[in-house]
């Protein structure tokens, strides 16, 4: 996540400057061009430019508020006011990915002429209508939209778990930072559509997140276990728990790699931060009613916070503190994401190494073997950081007959276990005998293959000339 | 690529009468009614099939033909050439891995002045042939002239898990081909048997030298199969692995990769990175391929041109050394699961939950009839059915994924938290790695209720006295003969 230097000590309340005034979207709702460095990870050498366009809000102390969604490589971004202004030139103040929200600053003081920053609600509205604004060549569009439901949901840029509102709306190719509005309340903005539905962003819990980073305080946490539902009662009565429509069974503990204590599988939760979890995973909650779980971890609290659970285990009903991780696709052993980050990649004798995650999974586009899914569901591996693979071979004399190793896992290089690029660059630097000695994973259609040590740095510089390659690795 | 392969048996039939030749009378169309196995509800079938092939008399009263042709036969019926008699056949032997089977005729008179046709040797590439069959498009029967294309080992599409040589012609094949034989000097060269759908102008067939071992194999009275050693034998092109391993670079020997888990003898004398040199006394390159009767071919044809049990001579290259080595051969049934399989999968029901073997076949009928099933769901399972081989945990290498694959919705199972597809991992406290393990665990003494803990880390129970009277009521209302049935059987 970006952060500036400087910290404004704001407070919600801040935020609404606008609250009692009329709301006019003209004057509070911004055009964002984002250009932005694009990668293929099959070619993760090459970088490409991309623009997008998105809206944003004017918020507090005329900050621009938007989804964080498309801002990933992001280098330059202008705004445009009215519909028609000159493009302003925006600073990125700070992103968070996980929560899918970004606050824009504007340093040309001019940019404020005219414009009046709009209040978040602080409530979630749970039935009637919204009115969705954005701009579009040059006009501003205005649809109206019926709320369908309030639902705890996932990011759509991260596993976090959120209320997320659900409308209907005709308004077309939308899902781009859309302003909603409730009478003349900032309500959300859209992070999705599909098929005539929209989904929102509750302004409520945006206002969370930005506290939080004014704050500067620990992000967003995550309950990293899964559950099933208990609605068996054969099943509660083996574990000798006399109890119908109520609890879940814990089924597995830190597939994301954030957090293996605490809870065990078996583990029969009845009850979370002190509300009762009945046997299909839903808690009553106190303003919105019947929700899942999972947004008890963004509801009130905050990474690093702990969390008294209640649960049935060993014959015993227990209470337990649960000290809430923060998200991190790092710590999983195939990170989901990576945002701001190019593609990591080392070349030696042709081969490309590259770190296993998802972009380069979805990059593949269903074309890679089956191990890639196989080790993508399995919890992290004990002791391993990650997984490192054969992303591509550049065909050269020198290494012939391994042109058709793609896709294949490393095991060993040079007797040395490989978990990520640092590991690969050491190995390489000691060979045994003058040869290096690769080992791909046991369950690999090949097992084993050798390059020359002494010949690896010529061909490499051959290659990546060859290949029109301009750095050997990207770490 | 892996392309698609069809195999050449079709549906309808009638015959009528013309002129003879002696290799013709020889010659017998097949009718095969068939009923397949339900993979998702064992104890079911499909509904009644009909499909048509060729088959040929040999030596002894017998008809050879294509084990597809055959394959879940509930009634065969054969009709000599050009005579509408129906006489009704048995299979004697089937060898699903070679795709060919042997019937016999109770009516002995069924080959009264029939003459067996004689099976001839490896026909040479670029000769000409004839195919002899009943196929699509006609009721007579049909000849086609072709030459002999190329000669190489070939995925058998019926096993799908099994190479074998098969010979490429362009003599035309469709359905209703398959079984018929393939004629050359009036001695059988072939059998036909399988196509590739996007290859023009191409059809395959068995050669003599597979018709033969599987004949010689069945003498005793029992199919064994083609055996194997186990051994991934990769190209050894490179110059520096080819350096590191102290052999020039003279294109000879391939690398041992990989040795299958299913194989201890070869493990204990083969070793990783060991090259083969010679086979039996041929040559290998550096590719693997051997000249094998002016064919270049993997040397893998002549391991299995020998019987489960035989050995072969190999000539190993290790740690600079060469080594003269008799290596045992064997048939590996250990992964008959990850191929088709032609027998009834076993079961087990408890309180209307069913459970069956996790096979190629399953994920197939499970994928095919849209019943939710997901790949991405079930890697743990197909990590264990297919990369078996790899494990050096010799329970990891033996395990059949037990997979659930059907609720018999009653009131004790009603509220059962757990889908069907999910893979078994324990029962009543007891590691499931089979049929047998499942039952075992199953019939163990132990508290009030059956725990089931399966590979996605759900749990469920059952309460053992509900289960078994939900059992007796289920098999009555769904006619269910047992609940449970273990040996793999065609009935």
């Amino acid at each position: 996540m970006i952060k500036t230097s400087t910290i404004i000590f704001l407070c919600l309340g801040l935020f609404g400057v606008s609250g009692a005034s009329t709301f006019d979207p003209e004057t509070s709702i911004v055009e964002i061009e984002v250009t932005k460095e694009t990668y293929d990870y099959t070619e993760p050498w090459a970088t490409r430019s991309k623009q997008i366009r998105k809206n944003g809000i004017l918020i507090g102390e005329y900050q621009i508020l938007t989804t964080a969604d498309g801002l990933s490589g992001q280098y330059l971004c202008r705004i445009k006011k009215g519909g028609s202004s000159k493009q302003y030139t925006a600073s990125l103040k700070w992103v968070d990915y996980y929560a899918n929200v970004a606050i824009f600053d504007v340093p040309d003081p001019t940019f404020r002429k005219g414009m009046q920053p709009v209040a978040l609600t602080d409530t979630i509205p749970e039935s009637g209508e919204l009115q969705i604004y954005r701009w579009r060549a040059g006009r501003m569009e205005k649809r109206s939209a019926e709320i369908i439901r309030l639902y705890s949901g996932s990011s759509k840029m991260s596993y976090l778990e959120h209320l997320e509102l659900s409308v209907a709306s005709t308004i077309e190719a939308a899902g781009h930072s859309e302003i909603a509005f409730d009478d003349n309340q900032l309500t959300g903005l859209t992070t999705a559509a599909s098929k005539g539905k929209l989904t929102i962003l509750p302004a409520q819990f945006i206002a969370g997140v930005i506290k939080s980073h004014t704050l500067e305080d620990s992000g967003l946490g995550y309950f990293d276990f899964k559950y099933m539902y208990a609605k068996n009662p054969a099943l509660l009565a083996s574990k000798g728990l006399n109890l119908r429509d109520l609890g879940v069974i814990v089924t597995e503990v830190g597939s994301k790699g954030l957090a293996k204590n605490t809870l065990k599988q078996g583990d029969v939760i009845l009850a979370i931060d002190g509300f009762e979890i009945d046997s299909e995973g839903k808690y009553i909650d106190p303003q919105y009613g019947r929700l899942s779980m999972g947004s008890l971890a963004t509801r009130k609290h905050m990474a690093g916070e702990s969390i008294q659970i209640r649960l049935w285990r060993n014959n015993r009903e227990e209470t337990v503190d649960y000290i809430l991780p923060q998200a991190s696709f790092e710590k999983s052993l195939i990170p989901e994401h990576r945002y701001d980050a190019s593609p990591q990649y080392l070349i030696a004798g042709g081969i490309v190494f590259q770190p296993l995650n998802g972009p380069l999974i979805r990059a593949l586009n269903g074309h890679h073997q089956f191990l890639f899914d196989y080790y993508n569901n399995r919890p992290p591996l004990e002791g391993h950081d990650g997984i490192v693979v054969i992303g591509a071979v550049l065909p050269d004399s020198y290494n012939e007959g391994c042109q058709s190793f793609i896709h294949l896992i490393i095991d060993q290089i040079n007797g040395q276990k490989i978990y990520d690029l640092e590991d690969v660059k050491a190995a390489l630097e000691a060979p045994k005998d003058g040869f290096h000695w690769i080992q791909l994973k046991p369950d690999e259609q090949i097992k084993h293959f050798v390059l020359d040590a002494k010949k690896m740095p010529g061909a490499t510089a051959r290659i990546l000339k060859h290949y029109r390659i301009a750095r050997e690795y990207s770490i | 690529m892996r392309l698609p392969i069809f195999i050449f048996s079709f549906a309808t039939m009638f015959c009528t009468q013309f002129a003879l030749a002696s290799s013709e009378r020889s010659i017998v169309k097949i009718i095969n009614f068939m009923e397949q196995a339900d993979w998702v509800e064992p104890w079911n079938s499909s509904k009644i099939q009909q499909g048509n092939g060729t088959g040929f008399v040999i030596e002894g009263n017998r008809i050879m033909t294509n084990a597809h042709v055959v394959s879940w036969s509930k009634q065969l019926v054969v009709y000599r050439y050009q005579d509408p008699k129906p006489y009704f056949a048995q299979i004697e032997f089937v060898g699903n891995d070679c795709d060919l089977a042997v019937l016999k005729v109770k009516d002995a008179s069924f080959f009264k002045g029939l003459r067996p046709l004689q099976i001839g040797q490896l026909p040479k590439v670029r000769s000409t042939v004839t195919t002899y069959g009943y196929p699509v498009g006609g009721q007579q029967i049909s000849y086609t002239k072709g030459v002999i294309s190329r000669i190489e080992e070939q995925r058998y599409i019926l096993p799908d898990n099994r190479h074998l040589l098969a010979i490429q012609t362009d003599a035309a094949i469709n359905p209703g081909n398959s079984g018929g034989p393939v004629i050359q000097d009036d001695r059988v060269v072939g059998v036909s048997f399988q196509g590739i759908s996007n290859l023009e102008n191409a059809g395959f067939f068995i050669p003599p030298n597979v018709i033969k071992h599987f004949l010689k194999d069945i003498e005793d009275g029992t199919y064994h199969g083609f055996p194997g050693a186990g051994l991934r034998g990769l190209k050894l092109n490179n110059p520096a692995f080819r350096k590191a391993l102290g052999l020039s670079n003279n294109s000879i020997g391939c690398r041992v990769d990989f040795i299958s888990a299913h194989f201890p003898k070869t493990r204990e004398l083969i070793k990783e990175n060991d090259v083969i040199l010679e086979v039996s006394g041929y040559k290998v390159g550096s590719d693997g391929t051997i000249l094998y009767q002016g064919n270049q071919v993997l040397f893998s044809v002549l391991l299995k041109n020998l019987q489960h049990g035989e050995r072969i001579d190999l000539k190993v290259w290790r740690d600079g050394n060469v080594l003269d080595i008799k290596l045992p051969l064997f048939f590996n049934s250990k992964d008959r699961n990850t191929g088709n399989q032609y027998t009834i999968p076993p079961y087990i029901i408890v309180g209307g939950l069913v459970f069956t073997e996790f096979s190629k076949n399953y994920i197939e009928a499970a994928y095919n009839n849209g019943k939710r099933f997901s790949w991405a769901n079930h890697t743990e399972a197909i990590y264990a059915l297919y990369y078996s081989d790899r494990q050096d945990d010799e329970v990891a290498a033996r395990t059949i994924p037990i997979v659930l694959s059907k609720i018999l919705k009653h009131p004790t199972n009603i509220d059962f938290g757990v889908g069907i597809h999910s893979v078994l991992s324990e029962v009543n406290g007891q590691p499931i790695h089979s049929m047998q393990d499942l039952k075992t665990a199953l019939e163990r003494e132990g508290d009030t209720f059956h725990r089931f803990r399966f590979r996605s880390g759900r749990e469920e129970a059952l309460n053992r006295f509900d289960a078994q009277a939900a059992n007796a009521e289920l098999l009555e209302q769904y006619n269910i003969p047992s609940a449970q049935k273990l040996e793999l059987s065609n009935d």
